[in-house]
């Protein structure tokens, strides 16, 4: 069992923050002690969370919105509303069914070609070097240039890297004043769309729907025009580059991966399990509505509960061998998307990204090795992130 | 032969069934699953047991000929 500083799991436990780098490197270790020991358990860090640990007591929860709400829950204050993300039915379901038809398969496909492009710039940029940084100029490039075609399609360059850039901040940083930059950049671009008539355009788009919708039979306010803008922007940019650069870190350590990426019914096979070992969405958060019993321990109304996705898809009662890539067993019900009526609206979108970023690689580059694992550490924040994945590769003949 | 319930009220349009067995189940304009036949011949049953194991919120189930009711 991992002691950090020469305190026990459960003292760091009782003082877990998102943000600490050095719990975070730890984190894996942490959270199995803490689901042996003490599944719910509660932290003083983030203004006061009970930690959930355990796979059972995280579905239980994402399946009772009415006791667990959403509302006010953000794990770190964002002084905005970012509805659906942090709304309850009917205005989450409401705003949900606006945004839906235009996630799916079927109406994202259109932008494969983009993703081919965007991947293969990136590819072409380091090819001849035989080395590269998955996040810096593979995965996060490439993520921010599909994001912009799909959702923004008006961004220009200075204001893609400003959307990164924050993206990133609020992930691992969470600080007042990312948020702050964040909100002033949704109102920048809302205010130019409305200044172009976009709502009364023929092209059918987020923003679009953003500004000509209704709520439960309201027209829909700025702020959650703003809010929904905004969890746009934090979910389609940090989660997916996260997920490419994880799922490199493990082709790269762990023979005989590479090989099985190379099957093109990999997507539908094996994705899930890596999603599963190295969700990145880390933790969600919900607020108890009522008092209730979890697992033993009395939850107050009013307190917030910090819901351990990492956690969850680790859970060896859930996951037999859990702490690493079990190919070709029937695992089911991870929670890297969540489950219940908040599950990722982009879902769709990061698997047929991930997908067409790894035809574009493999097919270019093999022998995948990870250099300079030093700086190949898990990050803190809200995600599980690899601070840098360096490898150095083969070109394909 | 196998027949397949979906039960909408726990679908939230993960849709990973409409990915896992095209044939079997669809995806209406808000993402939810359709169910496209509801009696799946033999060659398809392993395709749609796959897909009711994937569905994160266990919404699909499948009852092969000869399972007790």
């Amino acid at each position: 069992v991992t002691q950090t500083d020469s305190h026990t799991p459960a003292e760091v436990l009782q003082h877990y923050d998102v943000f600490d780098p050095e719990q975070n490197r730890a984190k894996w270790e942490l959270f199995g002690y803490a689901r042996e020991q003490c599944p719910v358990v509660r932290t003083d860090g983030n203004g006061g969370f009970w930690l959930v640990t355990r796979y059972e007591d995280i579905r239980r929860i994402l399946e009772d919105w009415k006791t667990f709400s959403s509302l006010e829950s953000p794990v770190m204050p964002t002084g905005m509303k970012m509805c659906p993300i942090d709304a309850d039915p009917p205005e989450q379901t409401a705003l949900r069914q606006v945004l839906n038809p235009l996630f799916s398969r079927g109406a994202l496909t259109e932008y494969v070609p983009t993703m081919r492009s965007a991947a293969c710039t990136q590819i072409d940029s380091w090819i001849d070097r035989g080395t590269m940084e998955v996040l810096t100029e593979f995965s996060g490039p490439y993520v921010g240039k599909l994001l912009t075609a799909v959702l923004f399609p008006d961004l220009r360059e200075d204001e893609i890297e400003q959307a990164h850039r924050i993206a990133l901040g609020v992930a691992e940083e969470g600080s007042p004043e990312v948020f702050g930059e964040l909100m002033q950049m949704c109102v920048t671009y809302l205010a130019r769309a409305r200044e172009k008539g976009i709502a009364d355009s023929a092209d059918d788009g987020v923003v679009k729907r953003l500004l000509t919708a209704e709520i439960a039979g309201r027209p829909i306010t700025e702020e959650e025009q703003l809010g929904a803008l905004a969890i746009l922007f934090l979910g389609g940019l940090s989660t997916t580059r996260d997920a490419i650069g994880n799922i490199i870190y493990r082709t790269a350590t762990n023979p005989g991966v590479e090989d099985r990426l190379r099957d093109r019914s990999w997507v539908k096979r094996d994705l899930d399990e890596f999603l599963r070992l190295d969700p990145p969405v880390a933790c969600m958060a919900r607020v108890a509505t009522r008092d209730v019993e979890l697992n033993g321990v009395l939850i107050r109304k009013g307190e917030r509960l910090q819901l351990r996705y990492d956690s969850a898809n680790r859970d060896e009662n859930q996951f037999p061998g859990a702490d690493h890539l079990v190919f070709g067993a029937p695992r089911t019900g991870h929670v890297a998307f969540g489950i219940g009526v908040h599950r990722c609206i982009g879902s769709n979108m990061a698997r047929l990204q991930i997908e067409v970023a790894f035809e574009e690689l493999l097919g270019r580059i093999k022998n995948l090795r990870l250099v300079d694992p030093a700086a190949c550490v898990w990050v803190p924040g809200q995600t599980t992130a690899l601070g840098a994945v360096n490898v150095a590769f083969d070109k394909v003949a | 032969m196998a027949e397949v319930a979906l039960d909408l009220s726990r679908c939230q349009g993960h849709g990973r069934c409409s990915l896992l067995a095209p044939s079997v189940f669809g995806a209406d304009d808000s993402g939810l699953a359709v169910l496209l036949v509801r009696k799946v011949p033999t060659e398809l049953e392993s395709i749609t047991e796959e897909a009711a194991y994937s569905c994160p919120e266990a919404a699909i189930s499948v009852m092969r000929e000869g399972d007790p009711e």
